[in-house]
């Protein structure tokens, strides 16, 4: 598409003008950054908020309590049942000796009121963990509901009040979630397309003189692409390091706090790049008169 | 790029050097054209012919239609009405793609020099040719050779604002040379220059053409224009009123030979009568 001294040319003027208008530059690339490091925190925040929730939601389990007087084959068959359940990960079979110890154990120091019990109070039962797919309340209220009909079961607990104010949260957190990430994105962008069309436009001077000695509308918007991607790469890089410091430092005091992994970080600085070009083309459409 | 690379289409090539080997179409040609902004006629029904290696002073008062003419001729503009036709490139059958290549072909000068402020002289000039793709030899040896024939080559490494209104205009004449043009475009290129620096940069417009260049130049000093015996083109309200000394082409560049030769001061030339309308003889 372009000779060599053309693509040295289009090399030069890209980095070239970086330097010549350094201000113009650090300034900018500066302003970028700070846009795109709210973005990146705004993500980041979610991402460990959905975490929180996931793992709040990896506890829910349904506790079914079985009748007093049950045989063993009654239990094995109820388990078996109870296995191949839509939404039902694993049984675990909790017998009253089992039960009483965890009883104990939650008891710590004070355990030793146990002992004044004659008989164990406790009843045997089945602990089922749940899919993932399938922790939501009401998938749980069904499933509930259709256990306790089964002749051996005596009682299904899972902690319903519990799980639909989880939810609730969830819903209201996953909204607020949205929309403030939505206004974040929308500043996000409004700052960098302005700021790309601020440097496209201090050089319209430049644009108008080589539309004027011949030069075709890609060789123009070469250096202000190429320009862009640094420019946008560099930003959204100065972003995601400050992110990892602020990180560096949070994660002293939550220790569960992620990052973002490799292909996350490489993602979000080709993104900002992305970006950076866009603004750019677009802002040189009215300069090109396209 | 091949074939391609100097922007013609094969039939406007083709059309093009037969006219020029018959010597039969003008470099550039302006067919009856009108333009309209919105409800405002700039140019009303505007017939005006080049021929190769001519000199035309465009003149008029401001807002008289000069400027839109010129804006025409390297088609930043088109025609509402007709047809304008400059080296080979036809504005009717323009494609956007290709303005960037009759820019090419034509050479640019403006009032206000339109320099990279933030580049030195040499920078100035050889931008022209990296956007051509020239090769890195050719554009320095050719840049540093324009840049002496206006003779700065000493202060070919100052900025813009190193120089004078003057060295200014002359960097951006370098400029507009330095890709060889067909015609060169001077749009009041003296209006912000003393008459001292006016009649040298006029002076050099007279050589560029004497090497065989047509130039058009617009300007608003009806003196200034008297002086030298050139053809001249009045435009008024977007109409052309009159068209002096109307010569042949060939007179015109023997003419202004004359001058670069002889005394670069430069007594008056005598223009040569008009044409006869009707025979098309003296």
């Amino acid at each position: 598409m372009f000779t060599n001294s053309q693509m040295r040319y289009v090399m030069r003027e890209s980095f070239g003008v970086f330097w010549r208008m350094k201000g113009l530059s650090i300034a900018s690339t500066l302003i970028m950054s700070v846009a795109l490091l709210m973005l990146a925190l705004f993500t980041l925040m979610t991402i460990n908020m959905r975490n929180v929730a996931r793992s709040l939601r990896s506890e829910i389990e349904m506790d079914v309590f079985v009748k007093e007087d049950m045989a063993d084959e009654q239990a094995q068959s109820l388990r078996n049942r109870l296995e191949h359940m839509p939404g039902v990960e694993s049984v675990t079979f909790v017998s009253k000796a089992d039960a009483l110890k965890e009883f104990r154990e939650q008891l710590g120091p004070d355990s030793d009121l146990i002992d004044v019990l004659e008989e164990n109070p406790l009843p045997a039962s089945m602990r089922l963990s749940m899919q993932e797919t399938h922790r939501q309340s009401d998938q749980l209220a069904m499933l509930a509901s259709y256990i306790r009909e089964q002749t051996e079961v005596d009682e299904v607990r899972y902690g319903d009040q519990w799980v639909s104010r989880l939810e609730q949260y969830i819903r209201i957190f996953s909204m607020l979630d949205v929309l403030v990430g939505g206004v974040v994105l929308l500043s996000a962008l409004f700052v960098i397309s302005n700021t790309v069309r601020l440097t496209v436009m201090a050089r319209s001077r430049t644009i108008e003189i080589m539309r004027l000695v011949g030069g075709t509308n890609w060789f123009i918007r070469m250096p202000f692409v190429i320009e862009g991607a640094v420019q946008g790469a560099v930003a959204g890089a100065i972003a995601i390091g400050a992110l990892w410091v602020m990180h560096h430092y949070a994660v002293r005091y939550v220790h569960q706090l992620v990052f973002y992994d490799r292909i996350q970080v490489i993602g979000f600085v080709v993104l900002c790049s992305s970006v950076c070009i866009f603004g750019a083309a677009t802002s040189l459409r009215r300069f090109l008169q396209l | 790029m091949g074939g391609r690379a100097r922007g013609y289409g094969v039939t406007e090539t083709i059309d093009y050097m037969q006219a020029v080997a018959e010597e039969r179409h003008p470099i550039v040609s302006i067919y009856h054209v009108t333009k309209r902004y919105g409800r405002r006629t700039a140019l009303q029904d505007v017939t005006l012919h080049l021929q190769h290696g001519e000199f035309l002073f465009l003149v008029g008062s401001s807002g008289a239609g000069k400027s839109t003419i010129m804006r025409l001729v390297y088609m930043e503009e088109f025609p509402t009405e007709g047809q304008v036709t400059v080296a080979g490139f036809v504005s009717t059958r323009m494609k956007r793609s290709k303005i960037a290549m009759l820019r090419r072909k034509v050479g640019l000068i403006f009032q206000d020099f339109k320099l990279l402020e933030d580049r030195n002289v040499y920078d100035n000039v050889a931008f022209p040719c990296y956007v051509t793709g020239a090769n890195g030899t050719y554009i320095k040896k050719t840049a540093l050779d324009v840049i002496s024939r206006v003779g700065l080559y000493g202060k070919r490494n100052n900025l813009p604002s190193e120089l004078s209104g003057g060295e200014q205009q002359r960097v951006a004449i370098a400029r507009a040379l330095v890709n060889s043009p067909h015609v060169l475009l001077a749009d009041e290129p003296t209006g912000n220059l003393d008459p001292d620096v006016t009649r040298e940069i006029l002076k050099l417009l007279f050589q560029i053409n004497a090497a065989g260049t047509a130039v058009i130049m617009a300007t608003h000093d009806h003196e200034l224009v008297r002086k030298y015996g050139h053809r001249i083109v009045h435009v008024e309200q977007g109409e052309i009123v009159k068209d002096e000394h109307a010569m042949g082409a060939r007179e015109v560049l023997d003419a202004r030979r004359a001058l670069v030769a002889g005394d670069p001061g430069g007594p008056e030339i005598i223009a040569p009568p008009p044409l006869n309308p009707e025979t098309g003889r003296r």
